[in-house]
């Protein structure tokens, strides 16, 4: 092609094309770069691009520039970290830069050494960026402060929770002594409304113990004491000690244990309060006249399951995913003593923290039976 | 399999030490916080073996920032970063809290890493032609991400390759990542032949 071509095409072309030599002298000046920076070739050939841009001394272009012409480097300047390299304008405003990529190739022609320097305008991309950027960080921010409410909210939670326990203890206290007859015969009158006070009070308070039981596993900070414990001694105990609760709904916790003994390692104080949970609920949602079962089996793995089964309205599939998370009840399962909905949530905390396992099966209207498993120990050990 | 004796090999390291100070320093300005980065090792490995040389990296999942070289040294220079490794190492230079996962990984932050990747293999590159006298010129960096072998063109198959790993500190994060010269063995030979005259041009 012919030189004069070349160069009307270099001159013409819609990026910005500056050609320095070794001495970088401005020996191209293309109409783009005359027109963003308002100045014409003529004034700026022959001249330093240092004099014609005295902020580039010593920038990263001019570094870039002398890797180019000493060492053969070429070189990218992003818009990511350079947005403004050169003093170039919009056609349109006065005084809105233009943001720029440059790339910086040395050329060598008949034993010279120039630099070649591309500008790009990415003033529209960098603009779609910077909304990007903008609303990602505002969801962040929003993100932040959803977090910081939730924190104050636990954490006034829990608070209130504690202050709440020591009064409410003495109230239930009160009027467990009262209706034992400690302070004397009660009118029948009276007897019916303090058993109702001393019902909600319990309530309350056992409330107030998930509450807190809660937010003491989600700061990591329940502790748990293992021993190596039989699950039959324990859950015939637990079962023994919840028989009024069945009684006052009208069912019976019947045990099935293992004739082997089903040792695991447990803190016993926490798996007694998963079994009393699970118990209360069958209680809870049982049809009237019916046993509760709880069955003790070795299943694969070297893994004990125990299971509790009740008869009642059971559980829609579609709470597989969602019933042991926090306030979740089922839709419909009504029970004359409401709950608050925290039991499973605790019980499936306090398995995982035994590395276990804990589940339910359930046909609707007929069985529902929730299990958990827990990894036997040798006794050989 | 090509090897260095102990004065070869400390003084190519102490030339590339020399750039990436150098790259520290440029990268240091750009994000206005103190950049380190050092190259506590280099070996040569074939192609074949690279992956053994690569210890710490995930090579099924890369981020790479490549350039050409040629005039008496000809070959490909590559920076290599774990995959999910780059965009952290963006980010924490553009001190930004964007939360977008990897695949989202924009233009611009490509650009941005290209960059950097730039300023480091021509660190490495001028160091290295500077101070043994070598003509090198250097092409314009170009990012990819995938798995080793996605990384490498089939015409690499013949190379040797020359493997530094670079640490690249900045805050308290550390940044594992290696630099790889693939050169064929001219290349090779005509730079230890230029390490051997550096080193005896030195006054003892
Ligand atoms: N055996 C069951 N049959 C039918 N539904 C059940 C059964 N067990 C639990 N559920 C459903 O799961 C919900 C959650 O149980 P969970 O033990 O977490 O809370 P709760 O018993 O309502 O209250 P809390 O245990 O905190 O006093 C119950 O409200 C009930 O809707
Ligand atoms: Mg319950």
């Amino acid at each position: 092609m012919h030189e004069q071509l070349l160069t009307k095409i270099a001159l013409n072309t819609d990026i910005g094309i500056i050609v320095l030599n070794s001495e970088k002298t401005i020996v191209l000046w293309n109409k783009w770069i005359e027109k963003t920076s308002r100045r014409a070739s003529t004034e700026t050939i022959g001249k330093s691009l240092s004099k014609v841009f005295p902020e580039t001394i010593g920038s990263r272009l001019d570094q870039a520039i002398s890797g180019a012409i000493n060492s053969g480097n070429s070189a990218l300047l992003s818009s990511a970290w350079n947005l403004h390299t050169l003093p170039l304008f919009k056609t349109e405003s006065t005084d809105t830069r233009l943001m720029q990529s440059l790339m910086i190739k040395p050329i060598s022609f008949d034993g010279e050494s120039y630099c070649l320097l591309e500008v790009f305008d990415v003033t529209n991309s960098n603009n779609r960026e910077a909304l990007l950027r903008e609303k990602t960080s505002e969801s962040v921010h929003a993100l932040n402060a959803a977090e910081t409410a939730s924190k104050t909210k636990t954490e006034y939670v829990s608070t209130v929770s504690h202050e709440l326990r020591t009064p409410l203890t003495s109230i239930t206290g009160a009027l467990g002594l009262i209706l034992g007859g400690v302070v004397g015969e009660i009118p029948e009158k009276a007897r019916g409304l303090i058993e109702v006070a001393n019902y909600n009070t319990t309530r309350l308070l056992s409330i107030i113990n998930d509450l807190l039981d809660i937010e003491k596993i989600e700061a990591g900070k329940m502790e748990f004491i293992f021993s190596q414990v039989d699950l039959n001694q324990l859950c015939s105990q637990v079962v023994e000690h919840n028989q009024n609760y069945a009684q006052s709904h009208n069912v019976r916790f019947e045990c099935h244990l293992n004739k082997r003994p089903m040792l695991v390692s447990a803190d016993t104080h926490r798996i007694s309060q998963v079994l009393a949970n699970l118990l209360s609920n069958a209680a809870k949602f049982s049809f009237a006249d019916h046993a509760v079962t709880v069955t003790l089996n070795e299943i694969a793995n070297k893994h004990c399951r125990v299971a509790i089964q009740n008869h009642g309205n059971g559980i829609p599939e579609s709470y597989q995913e969602t019933l042991f998370e926090k306030f979740t009840q089922v839709q419909g399962n009504q029970s004359a003593s409401k709950g608050s909905g925290l039991g499973l949530n605790i019980c499936r905390a306090i398995i995982n923290k035994h590395d276990g396992n804990i589940g339910f099966h359930s046909i609707l209207h007929d069985t529902t039976t929730f299990f958990f498993d827990l990894k036997l120990v040798d006794s050989a050990n | 399999m090509i090897t260095l004796n102990e004065l070869q090999h400390d003084t190519l390291t102490e030339i590339i030490n020399i750039g990436m100070g150098s790259a520290a320093a440029a990268m240091s300005i750009m994000v206005r916080d103190e950049v380190n980065i050092s190259v506590p090792d280099i070996s040569f490995s074939s192609i074949d073996t690279i992956q053994d040389n690569l210890s710490g990296l995930d090579t099924n999942e890369l981020a790479s920032v490549r350039q050409g070289f040629d005039g008496e040294l000809m070959g490909d220079a590559m920076l290599l970063f774990q995959g999910d490794k780059s965009l952290e190492i963006v980010r924490l230079l553009l001190s930004n809290t964007m939360t977008i996962d990897n695949n989202d990984f924009s233009d611009f932050e490509q650009e941005a890493l290209s960059e950097i990747g730039n300023i480091i293999l021509n660190a490495g590159l001028s160091a290295i032609a500077n101070t043994l006298k070598f003509t090198v010129n250097s092409s314009l960096p170009i990012y990819k991400q995938g798995n080793l072998n996605k990384l490498m063109a089939p015409s690499d198959q013949t190379q040797t390759v020359l493997i530094l790993r670079v640490d690249l500190s900045l805050e308290t994060k550390q940044i594992k990542g290696y630099v790889i010269y693939l050169m064929d063995i001219q290349s090779i030979d005509l730079l230890i032949e230029h390490i051997d005259r550096y080193i005896n041009s030195i006054p003892s």
